[in-house]
């Protein structure tokens, strides 16, 4: 019954002009195609905007932005092997890279080869605290990428590359060895310093959270109508006098 | 009305909108909270929402939807069950599990399990709301449930949770209303199910070598048989002897020891035991298979004087029971099933001392 009158309801809100038009839009919307129309709607059904739930995308986004801080620090906890920059064709010199346990230090050597397992705590002997670092530069501002040579040209290293200054006009540079390692670094290195994590990476990721918070999050209102505009709120309660006073 | 009275048939409904405390007494609401209605009075509700109980308070009854609900206990200590379809129930409290764990998955960067789960939620999400609808046909509520059930089964199992056993139907079983057999076949038969179908998706995604799994498939435990054969030692005193297996990466027992006692004369103790010291070292899960190493660790412990050179007859000690000497050996093969393990002897040196065991190991 339902569905005949969705049916019916969704070939009328498309104005036909006769009843053989009538007829030949309800033949369109078949069983089938009413499951289709409500399965993409519930899919999408964050994306109907109303006022409650764009509120409510608000008010979730801090706890899904933190969370998303939380894995880009982890992430920077296990480190990243980096290479080496050179201006040679063979590249087969790297270094490592990660950040202490308690998020004040960046341990980073040099190592003989790409690491297999986990890199020992005692092999990065050089480290650079957290609170000596000034900015995170990227992309053609790098002062590696200003050096005249090979890597100035090449498009694919601009975007892997990034900068930490620290103290007055030192750097430590980095390539990363691909996009994902690279929105990591920079969006962990930005979360150390307070500032927002821009990559395209959070807001893919930030995309993924929130419609699944939301989802669930409205799960009890399935088949429930929301209102377009808050209800009224009633006048205060004359009384305060529960029944059941304890809190 | 001139006062709060307890609400009789409006006990359970949803938020459709955010509402903001803007007092002490009242409490925040955003759009899908589910509350317990505990009294009303004028145009509001008093209560707390299901999922923060301590936090009482007073909101407009235009916020909330009604939701029929069944009752238990009274006053204080009253609950209250939405009365949904039981699958749909077990739907959403499946998906708020799932989506704890979910979170964890990302920020403990597992990606290839973060997308999987999200997948398996996502489907849920999509059933759950077709049940919902009512739009159904039976035979095809009747076929959605089925695969509900067994998408649920398989995602608790996939995030080593605890496995649901049910009937025919899909259904939960009561295990007050259940004999303990059934229950165990109906575990059996589910646990076969789902090992299969990982199984079958892990073959999908690469064609591994399966051998090794597949001789484990069909079994939810594993049990070790052990066989005592002889202790070649000269300890001059009574013993016990304490075999268990161990975890030397954890540096843990993992199961209870199993206890011989030798007497002086090198032989058993109870000597009707003579050829039949058997242990099984029983319900090896497949969390114990997945460990890197198994030890199977042989402890002697004296019992008798405090010093075994003490002849001193006045100050002659006895009965204390004095650690003399431990053997290991590594059984992780055998364990995982990769030595063949038919008929074995195995002779394992003690450590100190001259001390040395004889078993025979089998995984059953």
């Amino acid at each position: 019954m339902q569905v005949v009158r969705e049916q019916i309801m969704r070939a009328l809100t498309l104005k036909p002009n006769s009843l053989d038009q009538f007829k030949s839009r309800l033949q369109n919307l078949s069983y089938t195609e009413i499951l289709k129309i409500r399965q993409s709607e519930r899919m999408n059904q964050e994306d109907f905007q109303s006022r409650p739930i764009l509120e409510l995308r608000e008010k979730i986004q801090p706890e899904i932005m933190e969370l998303i801080k939380q894995q880009r620090l982890n992430r920077l906890c296990e480190g990243t092997c980096f290479r080496k920059i050179s201006s040679r064709r063979r590249q087969d010199k790297f270094w490592y890279c990660r950040l202490s346990p308690n998020h004040k230090v960046l341990h980073y050597g040099d190592l003989e080869e790409s690491p297999q397992g986990e890199v020992p705590h005692d092999s990065l002997q050089d480290k650079l605290p957290v609170a000596d670092i000034k900015a995170v530069i990227t992309g053609k501002d790098c002062p590696h990428m200003k050096e005249k040579g090979a890597l100035k040209q090449n498009k694919e290293v601009l975007e892997l590359a990034f900068s930490v200054l620290y103290e007055s006009d030192e750097y430590l540079n980095f390539i990363a060895p691909d996009k994902h390692e690279y929105c990591v670094w920079t969006d962990g290195l930005n979360a150390l310093l307070g500032k927002e994590m821009t990559s395209d990476y959070t807001k893919s990721d930030m995309d993924t959270l929130l419609s699944m918070e939301m989802k669930l999050r409205l799960l009890d209102l399935e088949n429930i109508q929301i209102p377009e505009a808050p209800p009224p709120i009633p006048k205060e309660p004359s009384n305060y006098d529960f029944v059941y006073d304890c809190n | 009305m001139s006062r709060w009275v307890p609400t009789k048939k409006e006990k359970y409904g949803v938020a459709i909108y955010n509402y903001d405390a803007r007092g002490e007494e009242e409490l925040s609401l955003q759009i899908g909270d589910t509350v317990h209605i505990l009294e009303t009075y004028e145009d509001w509700y008093r209560g707390h929402r299901l999922r923060r109980k301590s936090k009482k308070g007073i909101f407009p009854a235009c916020y909330i939807h009604l939701k029929e609900a069944t009752v238990e206990g009274s006053g204080q200590k009253e609950t209250v069950i939405p009365t949904e379809l039981p699958l749909v129930q077990e739907v959403t409290t499946t998906l708020r599990e799932w989506a704890t764990i979910w979170r964890d998955l990302y920020v403990g960067d597992k990606r290839e399990m973060f997308n999987s789960v999200r997948d398996m939620i996502y489907d849920l999400i999509e059933w759950r709301s077709q049940i919902l609808s009512g739009t159904l046909p039976q035979d095809e509520l009747t076929e959605l449930k089925q695969k509900v059930t067994s998408k649920i089964d398989y995602g608790n199992k996939y995030l080593d949770l605890d496995l649901v056993v049910r009937d025919k139907d899909g259904n939960i079983l009561d295990p007050e209303l259940t004999s303990t057999i059934s229950l165990f076949r109906a575990h059996e038969a589910a646990s076969k199910q789902i090992e299969d179908r990982i199984q079958e998706e892990k073959s999908q995604k690469q064609n591994i070598d399966l051998t090794r799994q597949a001789k484990f498939a069909s079994t939810p435990a594993f049990a070790l048989f052990v066989t005592l054969k002889n202790v070649v030692c000269k300890i001059g005193e009574d013993a016990e002897v304490l075999m268990s297996l161990y975890d030397p990466v954890e540096s843990k027992f993992i199961s209870e020891n199993y206890l011989v006692k030798w007497s002086s004369s090198g032989l058993v103790k109870d000597i009707d035991q003579l050829h039949n010291l058997r242990a099984v070292f029983t319900d090896l899960g497949s969390e114990d298979l997945k460990r890197e190493k198994i030890s199977f660790v042989c402890q002697i412990v004296r019992v008798g004087r405090m010093e075994l050179r003490d002849n001193n007859t006045k100050k002659l000690t006895s009965g204390l029971r004095r650690p003399f000497g431990v053997a290991v050996m590594d059984v992780t093969d055998i364990i995982t099933g990769k030595m063949d393990d038919e008929d074995k002897q195995h002779f394992i040196p003690f450590q100190p001392g001259f001390v040395s065991v004889m078993v025979f190991a089998s995984l059953l």
